[in-house]
């Protein structure tokens, strides 16, 4: 067994997954200090994952426009990980006495990925067979890392059907692991995937334990989310190469997002930039994120027209970060 | 999947996984470079399979059919950047006959077995047919005594809500 899960392009995933998780902890840490301080260890860990994802992104997708990937290879990403793993302990040991973390919540946390191995180890054993999967995004993110472009596939009749469309934000991570490892292996990246579902689980815990922890105990709360987690469709679709559940997963960050900016009084634009770099981040990943953020920049444009003026709007989201 | 895995005797746990995959032999074949050429049944305009082909408008507003089914992903995929472009029995009888030489492999979505049983039948005798047909019977009859079928090796692995897929044939040349 131990062979089967720690071999090197299996590490290589896990760093992989981890150094975008703790960098979306340094981001949170050093732009969104406040925010991270008032959310529990649950909500930290999905926003972190969330915006480690956005960054991560979108520092590829400009590496990709100025065709500069070749830059990415293991030694270098070892590099980045370790100035980031630096950079977060830094930052985590001077923010350490205002930051609560409950021993029971890290009983939950253990609990949680201890009841999502089983289908851990699936993701990392699982062969791609979906329809999607082979057509757009693995096909795509094999054809870039082969071709180091994307241009001359999208002009191949044979791949017409490849939705050539949509836009490459998932196949740029994928390629980008694939270029760690120096070889296509579209089983181990499957782990990145189920990453979202387990951050999806620890989302949906975290706004049970924010709403409802005066209510209810906090296992009542866990066995809720573990038993609408193991839904058979969220457990297909959290690794088979599909994106939905992945953009169901941000859809759902965002309506969290919506949420707090909605009801809160205070810090009214660190939300609505936090919405607005969701927003941008859907769009890297699926055409169909676009009505909806269209419906999303219009609500947030209607709340500060009732609050606010559109001038404080654009000065505080755009130009003062 | 685990369990049908730990014990198999491959060189890389990528390959262990994969000889669970309906599409294994495809994978295999990708992996060897070999010189695949890929059978698909003759469809015409008149008897399309809208499940399994689709359109593309060309500027000029002329539509052009495409055929795609699960195993055309599976190779298209598989063999990336290597394009295998679908061709019908007939077109590979009549025009790429002589480029199809010693070892190399046909895979097919339908069984030509079938097709060699069928014309080989007493009734089929009988049946009227024209010069084309005749021709075509006896082409067909010279190629299939070149191929010799490949064994397809039965999987253990059954996926979860998901239609069990197509069959799908491999044959060798060898000669």
């Amino acid at each position: 067994m131990f062979e089967i899960i720690f071999n090197k392009e299996n590490l290589i995933v896990f760093s992989f997954v981890f150094f975008i998780q703790i960098l979306g902890l340094n981001f949170l840490l050093l732009f969104f200090k406040k925010f991270f301080k008032e959310n529990n260890l649950f909500l930290n860990l999905n926003y972190s994952w969330f915006f480690g994802n956005v960054v991560f992104s979108f520092f590829i997708f400009l590496l990709f426009v100025f065709k500069k990937m070749s830059f990415l290879n293991l030694k270098v990403f070892l590099l980045m990980l370790f100035f980031i793993t630096i950079l977060f302990i830094v930052s985590f040991l001077r923010e350490k006495r205002k930051i609560e973390l409950k021993k029971s919540n890290l009983i939950y946390l253990i609990s949680i990925l201890f009841f999502f191995t089983p289908l851990m180890i699936e993701s990392l054993t699982s062969f791609l067979i979906s329809w999607d999967s082979l057509a757009i995004w693995f096909l795509k993110a094999k054809a870039l890392y082969i071709d180091k472009d994307i241009l001359s596939f999208l002009k191949n009749e044979n791949f017409y059907y490849s939705s050539q469309a949509y836009p490459v934000g998932i196949l740029l991570i994928i390629s980008v692991y694939y270029r760690l490892i120096n070889q296509v292996n579209d089983q181990a990246i499957q782990f990145y995937f189920v990453w979202f579902f387990i951050n999806m689980s620890f989302l949906f815990f975290g706004l049970l334990i924010k709403f409802f922890e005066k209510f209810f105990s906090k296992l009542i709360l866990f066995l809720l989310t573990l038993s609408i987690m193991v839904n058979s469709a969220f457990i297909i679709y959290s690794h088979n190469g599909y994106v939905d559940l992945q953009l169901g997963y941000i859809f759902l960050t965002i309506f969290s997002f919506f949420y707090f900016f909605i009801v809160e009084k205070e810090n009214l634009f660190v939300y609505s930039r936090l919405i607005i770099l969701g927003l941008g981040y859907s769009l890297m990943i699926k055409n169909e994120a676009l009505p909806f953020s269209v419906f999303c920049i219009f609500i947030l444009l209607i709340i500060y027209l009732l609050k606010y003026n559109l001038l404080i709007f654009f000065k505080k989201i755009f130009f003062i970060f | 999947m685990f369990n049908l895995i730990k014990d198999k005797n491959h060189s890389t746990l990528y390959e262990k996984i994969q000889s669970e995959n309906p599409y294994y032999e495809i994978w295999l074949l990708a992996k060897n470079g070999k010189n695949v050429y890929f059978i698909f049944e003759d469809k015409n305009d008149k008897n399309l399979d809208y499940n399994t082909t689709y359109f593309k408008k060309k500027k000029t507003g002329k539509k052009i059919n495409y055929y795609l089914s699960e195993l055309k992903l599976n190779i298209d995929y598989f063999f990336y950047p290597k394009v295998i472009k679908p061709i019908s029995l007939r077109e590979l009888i009549y025009s790429y006959q002589n480029d199809i030489k010693k070892d190399d492999i046909i895979i097919s979505d339908y069984e030509l077995d079938e097709y060699f049983r069928k014309i080989n039948e007493p009734s089929y005798y009988f049946f009227k047919k024209n010069s084309l047909q005749e021709e075509y019977d006896k082409r067909f009859i010279n190629f299939y005594k070149r191929l010799k079928r490949l064994l397809i090796i039965k999987k253990n692995f059954i996926p979860i809500n998901r239609h069990p897929e197509k069959p799908y044939y491999i044959y060798q040349l060898f000669n």
